[in-house]
């Protein structure tokens, strides 16, 4: 056990701190339905490297296990106050079709940690279309390596519509609903796909939560609710004067601040969780989209109209403007390892797609030449937990030009993308002539599990 | 927090450089254990991360593993020296691994591109060749009576070239080029005779309704029918004319072959009274006529000989005059010399001439025809968990389609999933029973595309990179087929112009 003089010691990043080390143990747990298991042969899964990573540089340190294994040990650690513990499941390809994450683990002392081991699983919500089986109600799962459809889940309901959806970590996906005029925020497990619901006292738009901390945040419909996605009920009206549609958010990794943006001057509510407190911000004009850094410390806001990136900093709040991306852009994720933001841009005058990406700690734009082509209409953007591929859906102009865009980015290559159809639905079926054929749905929101 | 090779990326993206003037180490792995990065730098291995004890560079693809030439341009030469005797590296399971020949490949196994493999084959242009071939190239070397013209070698193309055929086929897993299989369709392919006129007028009211025969009864045959299907019996209003077309003359009845539909055989069986004279005449005449012939009886020299010489007699004529008229009314209708044609065949009533299909080739290929098939290779001495592995990409390959079946009515071809089966064969590969469905390493039977990467809309030239690292097919070799002759296919079941990419595809030892 460490001394207190010793966990400073470490805290503060001395160098020579003594020679107290800790050892950690991880396990991995999973889901057993064969849809969502990691291990089913059908995901090729062929080994899972874990790292624990702390805050300062080279204090990081990683270990493979086969698919038989489910737990590693890590000897002779130095001390960490704040540690990210990641597991990464590969395929023979080097895709990472599985991904686990604890974030702000306290490693002063030897622990047993344990943690989801999750499908690399982009959901899908999809635009109502009365020609089509309700798609609204349906949400895919799609494989994030393949882009194929693995399974869907249909809300429970009357008529229920799905008008967002966000992960919350690894636990669960959160969905907003509006059914028969009612609102309510439907809880999808990660793990075995069963449903909670809590109901709103008005339709509202988003949610936003992290694995960890009971407390999500609803926005839309003109108020900014906080729920308690554990309990499953309302907990306060924090705001009922928040106007506009929602067009992108963040939730700090302790849950304590959340970054929305709106479609409304001024466009940045700055959501104190703890204080029950909305600020507004007008940093930049026409914000459209925000993304939160790996560490959780620093949302990058984007401007529609603006190339530049406002940073806020999560821990209190201020505002520092950056020179941004080469042109204004709306929703964004994170590119872990390649550290940029990356943000969709839309023509709005024919609806065509790309993704621009902005390398934050050296406050530099991407050339517009890099960016990558979506396909039409892209209706959301959502990165995984690695941090590694990000996701496109597109409405395109018709059910027949529906798509999705996958874009990778690693420490040494720029972003590169795929685009290709929607997949089409393996129930809902038209024939011609003897041959039937399966609907393609239209997205329009995303999120992947872990992702943020 | 570990960024190094993050930010040593960013420092070339962005134009800065190292004044460092000590050769940084550029191993893959470490000697000495570590517990954490920090160790790895403090041993001089900037870019290496501590994985399972060892200082170890992690990489998602080869180019990873070594060096960036944007690190390299301000190292002292002293250091470019001392980096080029190291051994090459690969990325292998997104770990650099030191690579082959550095690394020693087992007996049996040879060094391609860094890795030991039993066989590999990228599609791109041998070293010692001009062109891509998949024959040259020792692919479908098993002799068979048909090929597959539509599985080819394709090239990603030149900047700017329009993409979407075989020489703008956009970017291949490794290389220039990859492979894209497609089935060849059904082609028809019929022989024909004579035979009578009522025959011929059996077959085309058999194919008619009772109004349709009416109208066509006073002029028939017209234009020859190439049936796929006849009814159950005869029609009764076809009775007349069927029983006419028994009564003509028996042709010989080896010319009567295969694949006709029921309809088809009695007008095969028949001929006219002066075809066999004319038959006769002509093997007489070009005997005397046109010496040629012996030796080469399909040249041109001999076909216009007998065609000027050979065909002048009363019985040719009247062979051939019907078929003749025929062909007139439909090029030139109003000339004398086709009026006359018309009464000569009129003249000759029921014993005139028109052709007849009397056999029908194979129209559709088999496995082994269709396939892309694989030279040998030698597993004799393989050991461990051998695969067949390869990327692939499907270019908007649909759930289903209708294959043709020959002889069969189109809208009775059975509707049949579109996919390409990967098949396995230790040896006695001309035979198709030796081959069999390949087995998934993470099992399932080798068929692709799965379902879920159907209908993508992508369109040759239109993929990424990103695609082929979508679709890596790991095909495990059993141990009984580990033999001298082993060989694989990719049999291509695939609707008319749809593609599957194939590429890097290699047989090896799994590490």
């Amino acid at each position: 056990m460490m001394t207190r003089a010793l966990a400073l010691c470490a805290a503060l990043s001395f160098v020579g701190c003594g020679e107290e080390t800790v050892s950690v143990t991880v396990s991995l747990t999973h889901a057993s339905d064969p849809v969502l298991d990691p291990y089913a042969p059908s995901v090729g899964l062929s080994k899972v490297r874990i790292s624990v990573d702390g805050p300062t540089a080279a204090d990081d340190v990683a270990a493979e296990i086969d698919t038989e294994a489910r737990s590693v040990s890590f000897a002779g650690l130095p001390p960490l106050e704040s540690a990210a513990v990641q597991a990464l499941g590969f395929d023979a390809r080097g895709n990472i079709v599985a991904f686990a994450r604890l974030d702000g683990v306290e490693l002063l002392a030897d622990a047993d940690l344990t943690m989801p081991l999750r499908r690399n699983l982009a959901y899908v919500t999809h635009q109502r279309n009365s020609a089509q089986d309700n798609p609204q109600s349906v949400v895919y799962q799609i494989d994030l390596a393949t882009r194929g459809l693995v399974n869907k889940v249909r809300l429970p309901g009357v008529a229920p519509t799905a008008r967002s959806i966000t992960a919350r970590g690894g636990a669960s996906l959160l969905l907003t609903v509006e059914d028969q005029g009612r609102g309510s925020v439907v809880q999808l497990s990660a793990q075995d796909h069963s449903m909670t619901s809590i109901t709103l006292p008005v339709t509202q738009q988003v949610t936003y939560g992290v694995a960890g901390s009971p407390t999500g945040v609803v926005v839309g419909g003109g108020q900014v609710n906080l729920v308690d996605l554990d309990g499953g009920g309302m907990v306060e009206e924090v705001d009922d004067r928040v106007g506009g549609r929602v067009l992108d958010g963040v939730m700090s990794l302790d849950g304590r601040r959340a970054i929305v943006v709106v479609d409304v001057s001024p466009g940045v509510l700055d959501i104190d969780i703890v204080n029950r407190t909305v600020n507004t911000s007008n940093a930049l004009p026409d914000a459209g989209g925000v993304a939160l850094s790996p560490d959780g410390r620093v949302a990058y806001v984007t401007s529609l109209t603006s190339p530049r990136v406002a940073a806020v900093d999560m821990s209190n709040g201020r505002v520092r403007v950056l020179n941004g991306f080469a042109e204004g852009v709306g929703e964004a994720v994170y590119a872990d390892e390649l550290d940029s933001v990356l943000a969709v841009r839309i023509n709005s005058s024919n609806g065509s797609g790309r993704v621009l990406g902005f390398i934050a700690p050296f406050d530099t734009a991407l050339d517009s030449e890099t960016a990558v082509k979506t396909l039409f209409y892209p209706t959301g953007i959502a990165s995984d937990g690695s941090g590694r591929r990000a996701i496109v859906v597109a409405a395109g102009t018709s059910t027949q030009t529906a798509g999705l865009t996958v874009i990778e980015t690693t420490a040494t290559t720029l972003p590169q993308g795929a685009s290709a159809l929607y997949p089409t639905d393996p129930d809902d079926r038209f024939f011609d002539g003897p041959l039937s054929f399966g609907q393609r749905y239209q997205p329009s929101d995303v999120a992947v599990v872990y992702g943020r | 927090m570990h960024r190094v090779s993050a930010l040593l990326f960013m420092a070339a993206l962005l134009g800065g450089c190292s004044d460092s003037q000590t050769c940084a180490k550029r191993s893959v792995v470490s000697e000495s254990a570590c517990s954490t990065s920090q160790d790895c730098v403090d041993m001089g291995f900037q870019s290496l991360v501590c994985l399972d004890g060892l200082c170890r560079r992690t990489c998602v693809v080869d180019s990873e593993c070594l060096p960036n030439k944007d690190d390299l341009e301000d190292e002292p030469d002293i250091c470019l020296q001392e980096l080029n005797a190291l051994p090459p590296a690969i990325c292998e399971a997104q770990v650099c691994e030191i690579a082959c020949p550095d690394a020693p490949c087992a007996a049996g196994e040879s060094c391609r591109n860094g890795r030991c493999v039993y066989a590999y084959e990228s599609f791109e242009i041998p070293p010692d060749d001009d062109l891509a071939d998949l024959r040259r190239q020792g692919w479908n070397g098993i002799e068979t009576e048909f090929t597959n013209p539509k599985t080819e070698i394709v090239f990603r193309g030149i900047l700017g070239c329009d993409l979407g055929d075989e020489r703008c086929a956009g970017p291949a897993s490794e290389g220039e080029r990859f492979a894209t299989l497609e089935r060849q369709s059904l082609q028809v392919r019929e022989e024909v005779a004579p035979t009578c006129r009522p025959c011929a007028c059996c077959l085309q009211c058999q194919l008619s309704t009772a109004d349709e025969w009416l109208r066509a009864e006073g002029t028939c045959p017209g234009e020859r029918p190439m049936p796929l299907a006849c009814p159950a019996t005869t029609p009764a209003y076809c009775q007349n004319v069927c029983d006419a077309c028994t009564a003509c003359t028996n042709a010989p009845p080896e010319r009567v072959g295969m694949n006709l539909t029921s309809c088809e055989v009695l007008p095969a069986q028949k001929t006219c009274s002066s075809c066999a004279p004319c038959e006769s005449d002509v093997i007489t005449c070009t005997a005397a006529t046109c010496p040629m012939c012996a030796a080469e009886p399909n040249s041109t020299a001999c076909i216009m000989c007998v065609q000027d010489n050979c065909l002048e007699s009363q019985a040719c004529q009247d062979c051939r005059v019907c078929d003749a008229a025929t062909s007139c009314l439909v090029n030139d209708p109003g000339s004398a010399a086709c009026i006359q044609n018309v009464t000569q065949c009129e003249a000759l009533g029921d014993d005139g001439c028109f052709p007849a299909a009397v056999s029908y080739g194979r129209a559709v290929l088999n496995n082994l025809e269709q396939a892309l098939v694989s030279d040998v290779v030698d597993l004799a001495q393989a050991s461990g968990q051998v695969v067949l592995q390869f990327d692939y990409v499907p270019f908007n390959v649909a759930e289903t389609y209708r294959p043709g079946v020959q002889q069969v009515a189109p809208q009775d071809w059975p509707v049949v999933p579109q996919e390409v089966r990967v098949d396995l064969c230790g040896g006695n590969c001309e035979s198709e029973a030796s081959w069999q469905l390949g087995v998934l390493d993470r099992g399932g039977m080798a068929v692709i595309p799965p379902v879920n990467r159907r209908n993508n809309g992508l369109l040759l030239g239109s993929q990424t990179p990103l695609d082929w690292t979508a679709g890596q097919v790991r095909v495990v070799v059993p141990e009984a087929l580990r033999t001298p002759q082993f060989r694989f296919r990719f049999v291509p079941s695939l609707a008319t112009d749809t593609r599957v990419g194939i590429d890097n595809v290699m047989v090896r030892r799994l590490p």
